[in-house]
């Protein structure tokens, strides 16, 4: 049984987690702790896994046919694959956002107010309410001093940076404790890349954030820890530092030194 | 990319091994000159410290250049740093080599004190010591560079004999003080030579396994040696 000093240092828990795509097995036993309010990127070669294990996080993998689930996932000690689990309560705890931006084609406000809306009972917030709601969503991802005046326009029209920082802050008011990046940087060039690391380096702390990134920059630059997947395994996870200088496993080295895939 | 810089790597170790040979060869000819009493057969140390200065330099710059243009982790990041290490560690060797050059030209203007016997067995440990520390270097080998490190003892015994001896001829024969303080500081010389290749086995265990066995008793583990006398 977990402590509660425990249950806090834990973001999300995986106990000999498998997963099958059919009769493909794509996640083989994989068991993790990963760390509350630090950022973690999951780091391997096309393939390997990481972002079918990073889907295990928010259930999202449940939308593909055919797929089967085999241990648990656990936050703050619950296990999100127990039969009462309610999917909506729980997408609402862990947001997420994918690799090219999907801000809906509504105004720049109700991108953010949206989530709010649909997740309030009947009548929803009363306006003031949901107005201070999405300005600090805003405020709280850089994007509030560039758009406020802009409020009412389309999500869709905001440069592709933005609109990722969008993506996030409309996160926000339903005060997540996970925060699931899939490639967020992908789509972005330099800049953009930039403006949005400087981001989730400033949520640290806040919220338990899950990076997957083909970028091993990337993953030196902004993660605190970082999970190496092989062929649907997970091969070391350390402080990034560590892993970066002196990685336990032979194969961790032999990836991140740019010797496989 | 990575098949490039794996060349560049390779060129590099090779160069590095080119500059520890280089070392090794100012011990002979240093030992071989003391030996022989005769400071003319320490002409080619001078040449070599030169040589020494240039690899320095030269590998260093090499160096930098690999961690800018490839951004090394790991394996390869441990490596590099080591190879500047190593070669700062090598630098130093050939500066000790230089010193007993510059004693024994002191000590020479009279006849032998003695007969040199521990003198010798000093350079040929201190040789095995540092030819040990660059095998385990090329092998990537740690628990040859361990082996290195237990030499060392040897090496700080034979000095302190050394010392005790020295003292019982200047109890003797006062007039005999300048000689023996050459012969002291030579031994001293053949000891942290030694010593450097200590430091290079221990950046050895570094660059194999990303485990730092410098000041262990900082970590509440034994001490590595003995404490100095």
């Amino acid at each position: 049984m977990n402590t509660n000093q425990e249950l806090d240092s834990v973001g999300i828990e995986t106990n000999d987690l498998s997963l099958w795509y059919g009769a493909f097995q794509a996640l083989f036993g994989v068991s993790s702790r990963i760390a509350s309010g630090r950022i973690t990127a999951l780091i391997g070669p096309s393939g390997c896994g990481k972002t079918t294990l990073l889907r295990c996080f928010n259930r999202m993998n449940e939308r593909f046919a055919n797929v089967r689930v085999q241990g648990d996932v656990r936050i703050r000690g619950r296990n999100i694959y127990d039969p009462d689990v309610s999917l909506i309560e729980l997408r609402k705890a862990i947001g997420m956002v994918f690799q090219r931006p999907n801000p809906l084609p509504l105004s720049v406000y109700d991108n953010v107010a949206f989530g709010l809306r649909i997740h309030s009972p009947a009548g929803g917030a009363i306006r003031s309410q949901e107005e201070e709601a999405v300005e600090k969503a805003l405020r709280e991802v850089f994007l509030f001093e560039d758009i406020k005046d802009h409020l009412d326009r389309k999500g869709t029209d905001l440069l592709l940076e933005q609109q990722q920082k969008l993506c996030i802050a409309r996160l926000l008011p339903l005060k997540p404790t996970v925060l699931l990046l899939d490639e967020p940087c992908s789509s972005l060039d330099a800049e953009g890349t930039e403006a949005v690391e400087n981001l989730l380096t400033s949520l640290r702390g806040k919220y338990t954030l899950v990076i997957v990134t083909h970028n091993m920059a990337q993953a030196r630059r902004i993660s605190d820890e970082c999970m190496f997947m092989l062929n649907g395994r997970l091969v070391e996870h350390a402080d990034t530092a560590a892993l970066f200088v002196t990685p336990k496993d032979k194969r961790t080295e032999e990836y991140i030194e740019g010797r496989y895939g | 990319m990575r098949r490039q810089f794996d060349e560049d790597l390779n060129r590099l170790k090779e160069r590095l091994l080119t500059m520890a040979a280089t070392a090794e060869q100012m011990i002979r000819d240093t030992t071989n000159m003391l030996l022989e009493w005769n400071l003319a057969l320490f002409e080619p140390v001078r040449t070599s410290e030169t040589t020494m200065d240039k690899f320095q330099r030269d590998i260093d710059e090499e160096t930098v250049r690999l961690i800018a243009v490839h951004t090394p982790v790991a394996g390869d990041l441990r490596l590099l740093l080591m190879v500047t290490r190593i070669n700062a560690e090598l630098e130093h060797i050939a500066d000790h080599t230089m010193d007993i050059g510059f004693y024994a030209k002191t000590m020479f203007k009279g006849p032998p004190l003695k007969p040199l016997v521990d003198l010798p067995r000093m350079a040929e440990i201190t040789m095995g010591m540092l030819r040990g520390s660059l095998d385990a270097f090329s092998a990537a080998a740690s628990d040859k560079a361990l082996a290195v490190i237990a030499m060392d003892d040897k090496v700080d015994d034979l000095n302190d004999q050394t010392f005790r001896e020295l003292m019982t001829y200047v109890l003797a024969d006062p007039k005999a003080i300048t000689r023996a303080l050459e012969l002291v500081l030579i031994a001293r010389s053949y000891e942290r030579i030694a010593d450097h290749a200590v430091n290079i086995a221990e950046d050895v265990v570094y660059m194999v396994k990303g485990e730092d066995i410098r000041h262990r008793e900082l970590a509440g583990a034994m001490p590595m040696g003995k404490a100095p006398s």
